[in-house]
């Protein structure tokens, strides 16, 4: 990373300058922080909550590649806005984090002074990808048997299906395959 | 994890590559090979340990043939065993592309769901007739990848991603339905068989010998046919008998129409559907095959959904 070069600030002989210099980058970065919201784009379509819990209520669908802006964050959820949305909450794994994009030169001095610190990092990047399944991984795919045996923990006697289905008020009905082949 | 050279075995290694230089030729011959031809028991013995094929080189056209169709016979007709010795092997390669959920509860969930709409479906006969039980395993993969999978022998995987779109209990008994009646069917068993035998009989061999390690010719023939799927009739096939065994279960058969109407809204192009959309036919085209069953045999029953229930669950994934 190349070296920042710090602008001082302050006038000599009245606060020693290292105070001053350290007032001016608290300044940058705070500053530079909130012109610098982070970015997501919507890799999966989804619903925008109310609350970060998949029953909350729904409040508009988001399409695929949509912008949204992070406000807040919670485990597995992201409280984002967007221009003509409101306020709301979608899951992590539904969004690609995207690098900090500065605001226009200019604007703001001190924006684009803080934008000097995120100068190396000024690009797309998915710091947030799926958790996906590719052609690639499948290709690559090395036996994992310690995954099926795994597998068997969870195996469900017939006795205990039986009793699900009653508790979910589920019965076997008689029904021939005709037409089915 | 390496595939491990199998040097247990030595009279066995150049029949094996030998019947994949062939396989190509014999294949088409061999697919109408009567039961008489021997099995791949002619190959493997009660205790698991190949036996000795004297004077191989010697002997090579008369030993190949042996093994050449004994090999189709058994895949034709593997006992529920080999299916399941199988069904591991397509299992390990699965769940090395993306393990299991780490979520007991889910996990459990979804077994229960299987198992049940597994006791509603077809019996799966053996070469004599005999009806074969299968050991039914359901497992999540944790993977936002929309999709499910299914092995040779009774194995049948969701995604993480495919459970969080469903809406009802019903839209899960459909998907797994599905699954199980690519197992019911032997689908992956045909398409083993359509990709090579050679390979399979080189996995199972080693199986049956007790080892851990797959051949690579297995993994590869594993891992190739996820990637290109199963013949398009037997996906058609498999959402018929799906619709049949959910229905029987008890659950609303609108479930497979709900999930298909939602994998038609979906992009070819979004990234968590590409293996899906590259391996099954046209959401649209599902659709309108179902649409006679769906209209007469179907029209008139009712079910459960269980939407509650499925809501409940998915409030306990990450």
């Amino acid at each position: 990373m190349k070296p920042v070069r710090i602008p001082r600030f302050g006038r000599p002989g009245c606060w020693p300058g290292g105070l001053w210099r350290a007032v001016g980058l608290a300044m940058m970065w705070v500053l530079g922080s909130a012109a610098l919201a982070q970015t997501h784009r919507v890799v999966v379509p989804t619903e925008l909550r109310a609350a970060p819990a998949l029953n909350a209520q729904p409040l508009v669908r988001l399409l695929k590649d949509a912008l949204v802006t992070q406000t807040g964050q919670k485990v597995g959820w992201i409280r984002v806005t967007a221009p003509g949305l409101p306020d709301g909450w979608v899951r992590s794994t539904h969004l690609q984090a995207l690098a900090p994009q500065p605001s226009a030169p200019g604007a703001n001095p001190l924006t684009a002074l803080g934008g000097m610190f995120t100068a190396t990092t000024n690009r797309p990047t998915a710091t947030n990808g799926t958790r996906g399944l590719t052609p690639e991984q499948l290709a690559q795919a090395q036996p994992n048997p310690a995954e099926v045996s795994r597998l068997e923990s969870y195996a469900v006697a017939p006795g205990q299906a039986q009793q699900f289905a009653r508790s979910g008020k589920l019965v076997s009905r008689r029904i021939d395959d005709e037409g089915t082949r | 994890m390496q595939a491990r050279k199998n040097n247990r075995w030595p009279h066995v290694a150049p029949l094996v590559l030998a019947v994949a230089l062939s396989a190509c030729k014999t294949m088409p011959e061999l697919g109408n090979a009567g039961a008489g031809l021997g099995s791949l028991s002619t190959a493997i013995n009660a205790s698991g340990v190949a036996p000795a094929l004297p004077n191989a080189p010697v002997a090579q056209s008369a030993a190949l043939s042996d093994v050449v169709q004994g090999a189709s016979a058994a895949l034709k007709d593997y006992s529920a065993q080999e299916q399941r010795e199988l069904g591991q092997q397509f299992a390990a390669v699965l769940l090395g592309a993306r393990p299991l959920l780490r979520n007991d509860a889910v996990q459990r969930y979804v077994n229960q769901v299987g198992s049940w709409v597994a006791q509603h479906a077809d019996p799966v006969l053996d070469a004599n007739g005999r009806p074969m039980e299968f050991a039914w395993r359901f497992g999540v993969m944790d993977t936002d990848a929309v999709n499910a999978y299914a092995t040779p022998g009774g194995f049948v995987f969701v995604t993480l991603g495919l459970l969080r779109q469903l809406d009802s209990e019903a839209e899960l008994a459909a998907v797994l339905a599905h699954e199980i009646a690519h197992g019911v069917r032997a689908h992956y068993v045909a398409a083993l068989r359509k990709g090579g035998f050679a390979e399979a009989l080189g996995g199972l061999v080693q199986a049956r010998a007790g080892a851990n390690a797959m051949t690579t010719a297995m993994v590869n023939a594993v891992r190739t046919i996820y990637q290109k799927g199963l013949d398009q009739s037997d996906e058609y096939e498999a959402d018929r008998l799906g619709l049949l065994y959910a229905a029987r279960a008890g659950y609303a058969p609108t479930g497979l129409q709900r999930v298909l109407q939602r994998y038609a809204s979906r992009s070819v192009q979004d990234a968590n559907y590409i293996i899906f959309f590259s391996t099954h036919p046209a959401p649209a085209d599902r659709l309108a095959r179902l649409e006679p069953l769906m209209a007469r045999k179907f029209a008139a029953l009712g079910g459960v959904t269980n939407d509650a229930r499925l809501k409940a669950v998915q409030r306990q994934l990450k």
